[in-house]
């Protein structure tokens, strides 16, 4: 890792990001995470008017915001996801670090669309089937699969908690997925301190194990979204 | 982000095609769905090019709704029949028929949601089913989707099985005209079948329109009238011996007439049955005044024309920035 944030080799790092799905790297904590988000795009809220980095700490249900995934899925297994899929094209790349003083032994969970093996009919269900996606007082349809008009490139869309089938007695794409995920082998990332895992979130889906018990006070994760240069305006 | 961006207007049509498909074909909630669907694909079809295209021109502020700015009020966006207006200028393939047979199944669709009316009762897919599988696959293929992508591989398949039939249909009733007309022109003795292949020459030095171009008759031989419609226009070009502007406009062929043994072909599939649908070029040549739109005085108003023009380079005189 570079000393400094101007060191950093943004486009090889990205690089390695797109190939792999994901990078673990380290950021010490006298560099502020959204500063070296910002080298690889324009950060940006996950919500409207909120804050451009998100503080993550495991909630119970009944203390968790309204609409987000703790209130659904509380301190239980967080659903193999991308970040923001309530976003007209969500963002290229997801940062999260462990925040300073903070510790977990629950880990994150990564999948890269290379371990999700799709047959063509499939694809072709996940291209064409319609989901209502929540997103705020504009709820849109979208696919799973869906491709970004501006760089031209496709990218996964799935979040089970904001997301449901338009059509539910029709749509294929749903099963596609849960059977994906039901062989798939999964990556599972330890958090220690200082550690930063750059995602590739039109490429890569995560998650988060249950959290254990003696993570429910010390678990906090920073995240700061990031839409690449390429793809303009989606929020 | 607008809500007449491509992806959005395309998922709609993705789910109301599936919506319909999941109806009774005979019930009248199958084209009732399908109608929408075909709104939304034309509607995505501008979309493509850009939202803009979809923004009522008569507030400003649709304008900047299309391109991603929040307005004021609502946004409008235009109506059916504009949107396929302008995709009758924007795609090539998708011909004034076309266009009226994509306006007759909107037509009825709005009947039957604005009106008492049982517009969709009773209305069998063989009326119109084709037609709209055909015409969807233009805009489709306009905006780089297919059949399949809208209606999944498997009603795609029949979608297409249902325009190949159709196409088949209109050969045959093609080949049928031309056989016909052909007896009949044969029936007339070789006298009569030379006077009128005479006329029918001398009729097509005079073409009735600047649209139509003068071929051999499939079934007399005899010069018969080809006329089209417009689908491009080149750039214009100025002749410095006579002064003249000229531009070539690209024409699709849509209806055929032959003076000598009546034969009458209609619509772009029939000539393209009949191995004439290929595009063909005209020239258009007009005066510079024609082509600008420059108004020309007349000796009655010369002078009040002249006085106008003085006021206007005087207000003009009046800036001055030293």
């Amino acid at each position: 890792m570079a000393g400094s944030i101007a060191e950093v080799n943004t486009s090889r790092i990205a690089l390695e990001v797109f190939r792999l799905g994901w990078v673990e790297t380290v950021l010490p904590y006298e560099i502020d995470l959204l500063s070296y988000a910002a080298k690889f795009g324009r950060p940006v809220a996950s919500r409207r008017n909120g804050t451009l980095i998100d503080r993550l700490a495991p909630k119970p249900q009944e203390e968790a915001r309204r609409n987000s995934m703790s209130a659904q899925r509380g301190l239980e297994t967080f659903l193999f996801h991308s970040d923001a899929a309530y976003f007209r094209v969500p963002p290229r790349f997801v940062f999260l670090r462990l925040a300073e003083g903070a510790s977990s032994t629950s880990d994150t969970l990564l999948l890269g669309t290379r371990e999700l093996a799709f047959s063509e009919r499939q694809l072709a269900d996940l291209r064409r089937d319609i989901w209502v996606v929540r997103s705020g007082h504009s709820p849109f349809y979208a696919p799973v699969v869906g491709c970004n008009g501006g760089s031209n490139s496709w990218f996964l869309r799935y979040d089970p908690c904001c997301m449901t089938p338009a059509l539910p007695g029709s749509n294929k794409s749903e099963a596609a997925l849960q059977n994906a995920f039901a062989v798939a082998k999964p990556e599972a990332v330890a958090w220690a301190p200082e550690k930063v895992i750059i995602i590739d979130n039109w490429r890569a889906l995560h998650a988060r194990e249950a959290v254990r018990a003696e993570d429910r006070d010390r678990r906090l994760l920073e995240r700061v979204l990031v839409v690449s240069n390429q793809e303009g305006r989606n929020e | 982000m607008s809500d007449w961006s491509h992806d959005g207007l395309w998922a709609k049509a993705v789910i109301y095609a599936e919506r319909a498909t999941n109806e009774d074909r005979d019930g009248p909630l199958f084209p009732l769905w399908a109608t929408l669907a075909l709104e939304f694909v034309a509607r995505s079809c501008l979309a493509k090019i850009h939202p803009a295209l979809l923004a009522d021109p008569r507030d400003g502020e649709n304008l900047l709704h299309a391109f991603g700015f929040n307005a004021v009020g609502t946004p409008r966006s235009v109506p059916a029949l504009t949107v396929f207006r302008r995709c009758r200028q924007i795609v090539s393939e998708f011909t004034e028929d076309d266009l009226k047979k994509a306006m007759a199944l909107i037509e009825r669709r709005n009947a039957e949601l604005h009106s008492g009316t049982a517009a969709f009762e009773g209305l069998k897919t063989g009326l119109w089913l084709s037609d709209y599988f055909r015409i969807s696959e233009i805009l489709l293929k306009a905006q780089g989707k297919s059949l399949a992508d809208l209606l999944g591989a498997e009603e795609a398949a029949g979608a297409e099985k249902m325009i190949v039939a159709s196409q088949e249909k209109v050969i045959g009733d093609v080949k049928k005209a031309i056989a016909e007309a052909k007896k009949r022109f044969e029936e007339l003795g070789q006298i009569i079948q030379e006077e009128k292949r005479e006329a029918a020459a001398i009729q097509s030095k005079t073409l009735p329109s600047l649209n139509a171009q003068v071929v051999d008759c499939p079934a007399c031989g005899s010069k018969a009238v080809l006329r089209g419609e417009r689908v491009a226009v080149k750039d214009p070009r100025l002749d410095d011996r006579d002064g003249t502007i000229s531009r070539q406009m690209v024409i699709l062929p849509t209806s055929l007439n032959c003076p000598a043994c009546s034969l009458g072909l209609k619509g772009h599939a029939s000539l393209h049955a009949a191995g004439l649908g290929g595009n063909y070029t005209v020239m258009e040549i007009m005066n510079p005044a024609e082509y600008f739109g420059i108004e020309q005085p007349t000796e009655a108003n010369f002078e009040a024309y002249v006085e106008e023009w003085l006021k206007e380079q005087g207000a003009e005189a009046e800036y001055s920035n030293d």
